[in-house]
C-alpha cells in the first residue's frame, strides 16, 4: 500500500506526496503541487511594465524576489545599468525578504514538526518523536509568538520603503520610485536592529536546541545534492557579487551558461504548444494529462535537476559553517541551518548597505522599453532560484514564463526519468509510522 | 469591560491610524469580539484556493501581541488543512451548521469539474477539488467572507483568457451571505475588523460590490493626500516628481477603500507614498480593468457619463461621482453592476 500525504500544508503551496513503500522503507516517491497558479496566459499580451506588479502575485512571501526578476528582465532588454543606489535599495527590500522568508519558513512550517504546539494540526495519541524537554517547548513557543511581531516589523520595513507589503509598489524598470530619506533611514536602522536581535537572540537559541536533540537529521533528507545559484546583491555595476554565480554537479563547481537551462513539463499538467523545450516554451494547462502528476512547469540545467535556496547559496559562497558541513550540508539540519546563516550575513550586511546609500543620488535610470527583445532574468528567494523569461513583441508582452523555487526544487520527472531534489530525499527513507511519516514531513518542510 | 456597542465599533474600525486615541481601543475590541466567538465555540473556518498566500500574509501581520492567542482560540493559524484533515473542516461545518464563519482565500476554478485545484483525497482515495468544499461548505456556513480579491471577484486568477474558468466565492454560494473583502492583499484590519463585526453584531453594512462600508466607503482620490496637487492641475510625470499620479496611471478615482487614512504596515506608508501610483487593487474588475498599471485612464466627454456610473454613485452614496466621470470614461466603468443591479435585472 503506498502512502499519500494529500495535501500536505504548511509549505509554501500545498503538496502531495506519494510513496511507494516496502515496509518501513520508502522505494519510490513523487511530490507534486496540487493547483494551476500561472501568470503566463494572464501576461501574454499585456504592457511590459506590468509583470512587476503582476508577478508579484506568484508568491505572497517571496514576492520581492519575483518583481526584481521582472525588473530586471526588462532592464535587459533595453540594455539599461541601473543607478548604484537603486541596487542597495533592492537589495535591502531583497534581503528583508529572504530573512522574512527563513523565519516564516522556521517558526510557521517547520516547528511543528519538532515540538508540540497548539492547534498545528498534529494529531493526539501518535508518537511524533518529540525530544525536546517541556521547559524548553515552553520558551520556544513563546519565540514563536515573537516570530509574528518580528515578521510584522520586517513587513513595516519593507513598506517603509517600497509602499506596502505584501506586494511592493516601488520597484520600477531602471530602478526603484523613491529614495529612503535621512529619517527613514534611521528608522530603518533601528527596525532593524530589532530584526537582528530576534535573529541573534530567540532563532539562534530554537535553531541550536533542534540541532542538538536532532543531529541524526544531519544525515537524513540528503540525496546527489546538486546545488545551483545565479548570484545575488549586486552592487557597483554588477561587478561586485556578494553571492556569485555557480553549480556543484558530481564534477564540482562550474560556471552557469544560461543557453544550458531548459524546461521539464513532462510530468506536468501542461502541454507545450511550442517545439523544443526552450524556457520560451508556451504551454496550455491539461488537467487530465495523460503522465502528468504535478502542477509545476520544472527547469533543469544541463537536464539535471538540481536543489536551490539558502543551503546550495550559502554552501557555494564558501560560508564557512555550511562548507564545512561537508556532504552532510545538504540534509534537514543543514537546509535549517544555512537558513539561520544567511539571516546573520545579509542583517549584518543590511546596515552596511543602508550607510552605503548617498541621498543626494539619483534611485532610477529612466529609458523607453523596447518594442521587440528577450531576456532571461534571475533572482533569488528564501526558498530557491527564481527564473523569469521575457519576450515582447509589438510594445506588447508575447511571452512570460516564469520559474519559482518549486520549479527546482519539485520539477516533475525529467524526460529522462531524473527525479527532483525532494522526491530523492525522501527515497529509501525508514519510517517509523506509516500513518503519521513524520520523517517525511520533516524533509519535506526543510526545503 | 463594558460591551462596546456597535456604533462605537464601527466608529473604532473607521479610525485612521493617525487617530491614536480611537486606535488604541481598536485591539481590545477586537479581542473582545474574538472571546465572545471563543467563548460561544464559534470557529472560523480558513481554505485556501487558487492564490499565491499574500492574504493569509497581509492578515498575519495582524497578529497583535494581545489578539495572538485570542485569534487561535477561533481560527487555525496553519490557514489550511494537513494530511487526513481534509474532512475537518466539513466536521466543523456540520457541528455548527449555520453558525460558523467561513473564510476563503483565492479564487475557485471550475473548468472541468474543478480540476484545476484538488485540495485533497477522501478515504478511498478519490480527489476532492476544491470547488466541492467550498459549495458544501459555504452551503452549512452561516457567514462567508471572501478575502482578497481573487476570492471576491475572481482577481488576478481570472484574467482573460481564464483557462481554469477561476471565479470569486459569490459566483457559486448564495451572495446574501457573502462578505467581500477585496485588495490585492487585503489590508489586515479590514479583515479582523470584518471578522469582528461579524461575531458581535452579525453582518455588516455592505455596499453594492458586497463590501462593508466602514472600509471601502470611500474613494481613494478623494481621501489622498495628493488631492491638492490634482485641484491645481499640477501632475507629475515620471516618478519622484511632484505632483498627482494620474497621468502616471493612478486608478484612486475608481477605487475604493480607505487606505489613503489608514495607511499600511504600521499605519506609516500605502502605494502611492512610495512614488506609485494606486492600482485599483479592492475593484471588482481588478486587474484586467486596472491595467495597464502605468498608463493613464482614458479621457471622457461630459454626455457619455453611462446610467450605469450614476448608478454607482447613487448606490455608494459617493458625492463626487460627477467629478470621477468627468475624468474617466464610461467604457471603463461601464458593466460594473454591482450584485442590487444584477438581480433586478435578473442576470
Amino acid at each position: 500500500m503506498p502512502i499519500v500525504i494529500n495535501p500536505l500544508n504548511r509549505c509554501s503551496r500545498p503538496l502531495k506526496i506519494l510513496l511507494n513503500n516496502h515496509g518501513s522503507n520508502a522505494k519510490a516517491a513523487e511530490v507534486s503541487t496540487t493547483y494551476y497558479w500561472d501568470h503566463s496566459k494572464t501576461l501574454k499580451g499585456k504592457n511590459p511594465l506590468d509583470a512587476i506588479l503582476l508577478s508579484q502575485r506568484t508568491n505572497g512571501t517571496d514576492f520581492i524576489s519575483h518583481a526584481i526578476a521582472a525588473a530586471r528582465a526588462l532592464e535587459e532588454i533595453a540594455q539599461v545599468k541601473i543607478p548604484e543606489n537603486a541596487q542597495i535599495i533592492r537589495n535591502i527590500l531583497l534581503g528583508l525578504d529572504i530573512i522574512y522568508g527563513h523565519i516564516t519558513h522556521f517558526y510557521q512550517y517547520v516547528l511543528p514538526d519538532y515540538i508540540p504546539i497548539p492547534r498545528s494540526g498534529n494529531p493526539s495519541g501518535v508518537d511524533v518523536d518529540y525530544r525536546i524537554s517541556s521547559d524548553v517547548v515552553e520558551k520556544m513557543i513563546t519565540h514563536m509568538w515573537t516570530s509574528y511581531e518580528i515578521r510584522r516589523t520586517i513587513h513595516n520595513l519593507i513598506a517603509l520603503i517600497g509602499g506596502k507589503a505584501p506586494h511592493v509598489s516601488n520597484i520600477v524598470a531602471g530602478g526603484v520610485s523613491k529614495a529612503l530619506s535621512g529619517p527613514d533611514a534611521i528608522r530603518a536602522k533601528s527596525m532593524l536592529r530589532q530584526v537582528s536581535d530576534f535573529i541573534n537572540r530567540e532563532y539562534t537559541h530554537d535553531i541550536w536546541q533542534i540541532k542538538v536533540a536532532y543531529r541524526d537529521f544531519f544525515n537524513i533528507g540528503g540525496w546527489e545534492g546538486r546545488l545551483l545559484t545565479f548570484g545575488e546583491f549586486p552592487q557597483k555595476e554588477n561587478s561586485n557579487y556578494y553571492i556569485s554565480p555557480k553549480a556543484l554537479d558530481e564534477s564540482g563547481l562550474v560556471n552557469i551558461q544560461k543557453s544550458l537551462l531548459t524546461v521539464e513539463y513532462s510530468g506536468s499538467y501542461f502541454e507545450a504548444e511550442t517545439k523544443g523545450n526552450s524556457l520560451k516554451t508556451q504551454f496550455r494547462p491539461v488537467p487530465d494529462k495523460a503522465g502528468g502528476y504535478s502542477w509545476t512547469k520544472g527547469i533543469v540545467y544541463s537536464k539535471q535537476t538540481y536543489e536551490t535556496g539558502a543551503v546550495a547559496r550559502m554552501f557555494l559562497s564558501g560560508n564557512k559553517i555550511i562548507a564545512d558541513l561537508g556532504t552532510n550540508a545538504v540534509s534537514v539540519m543543514g537546509r535549517l541551518r544555512a537558513r539561520l546563516e544567511e539571516c546573520y550575513r545579509l542583517a549584518e550586511q543590511m546596515r552596511i548597505w543602508i550607510d552605503q546609500l548617498n541621498p543626494k543620488e539619483r534611485v532610477a535610470s529612466e529609458f523607453e522599453i523596447p518594442k521587440e527583445g528577450e531576456a532571461i532574468s534571475f533572482a533569488e528567494s528564501s526558498g530557491g532560484s527564481i527564473v523569469h523569461c521575457l519576450s515582447i513583441n509589438k510594445g506588447k508582452i508575447d511571452i512570460y514564463n516564469i520559474f519559482d523555487s518549486y520549479s527546482w526544487n519539485i520539477c516533475p520527472t525529467t524526460y529522462e526519468g531524473q527525479r527532483n531534489p525532494m522526491e530523492r530525499a525522501i527515497t529509501g527513507i525508514r519510517i517509523a509510522n506509516n500513518k503519521y511519516p513524520i520523517q517525511v514531513f520533516r524533509i519535506i518542510r526543510s526545503f | 469591560m463594558k460591551k462596546l456597542s456597535r456604533r462605537q465599533f464601527l466608529k473604532i474600525c473607521a479610525a485612521s491610524g493617525a487617530a491614536a486615541g480611537l486606535s488604541q481601543l481598536w485591539i481590545p475590541a477586537l479581542a473582545e469580539a474574538f472571546g465572545e466567538a471563543a467563548k460561544a465555540n464559534l470557529p472560523v473556518v480558513w481554505i485556501q484556493g487558487s492564490a499565491c498566500g499574500g492574504c493569509s500574509t497581509s492578515f498575519i501581520n495582524s497578529v497583535h501581541p494581545e489578539l495572538r492567542e485570542i485569534l487561535s482560540e477561533v481560527l487555525d493559524l496553519t490557514f489550511h488543512p494537513n494530511l487526513g484533515q481534509t474532512a475537518a473542516p466539513m466536521d466543523t461545518g456540520r457541528n455548527h451548521r449555520g453558525k460558523f464563519i467561513l473564510v476563503i482565500e483565492g479564487a475557485i476554478p471550475k473548468a472541468n469539474k474543478g480540476a484545476f485545484n484538488i485540495i485533497g483525497e477522501d478515504s478511498s482515495g478519490n480527489d476532492i477539488p476544491l470547488i466541492d468544499v467550498v459549495s458544501n461548505l459555504g452551503e452549512m456556513a452561516g457567514t462567508v467572507v471572501a478575502v482578497g480579491t481573487c476570492a471576491s471577484y475572481g482577481g488576478v486568477s481570472a484574467v482573460e483568457p481564464n483557462v481554469s474558468y477561476s471565479v470569486g466565492v459569490e459566483n457559486l454560494i448564495d451572495p446574501g451571505k457573502v462578505i467581500n473583502i477585496p485588495g490585492c492583499p487585503p489590508h489586515p484590519d479590514w479583515i479582523v475588523g470584518t471578522l469582528g463585526h461579524i461575531m458581535l453584531y452579525g453582518k455588516p453594512d455592505l455596499d453594492d460590490f458586497g463590501r462593508p462600508k466602514m472600509f471601502y466607503g470611500g474613494l481613494i482620490h478623494n481621501n489622498c493626500p495628493l488631492r491638492q496637487y490634482f485641484e491645481n492641475s499640477i501632475f507629475a510625470t515620471k516618478a519622484g516628481e511632484k505632483g498627482c499620479m494620474l497621468m502616471m496611471g493612478c486608478k484612486g478615482p475608481i477605487a475604493f477603500g480607505d487606505c489613503p487614512t489608514r495607511q499600511w504596515n504600521g499605519s506609516s506608508s500605502w502605494c502611492v507614498s512610495g512614488n506609485a501610483p494606486c492600482i485599483g487593487c479592492t475593484d471588482p474588475k481588478f486587474p484586467e480593468l486596472t491595467m495597464p498599471f502605468y498608463q493613464k485612464m482614458p479621457e471622457i466627454s461630459i454626455p457619455g457619463i453611462s446610467s450605469t456610473a450614476d448608478n454607482i454613485g447613487k448606490v455608494l452614496g459617493v458625492a463626487t461621482t460627477a467629478g470621477v466621470a468627468i475624468h474617466f470614461t464610461g467604457s471603463l466603468i461601464s458593466g460594473r453592476l454591482g450584485r442590487k443591479n444584477k438581480s433586478k435585472e435578473g442576470d
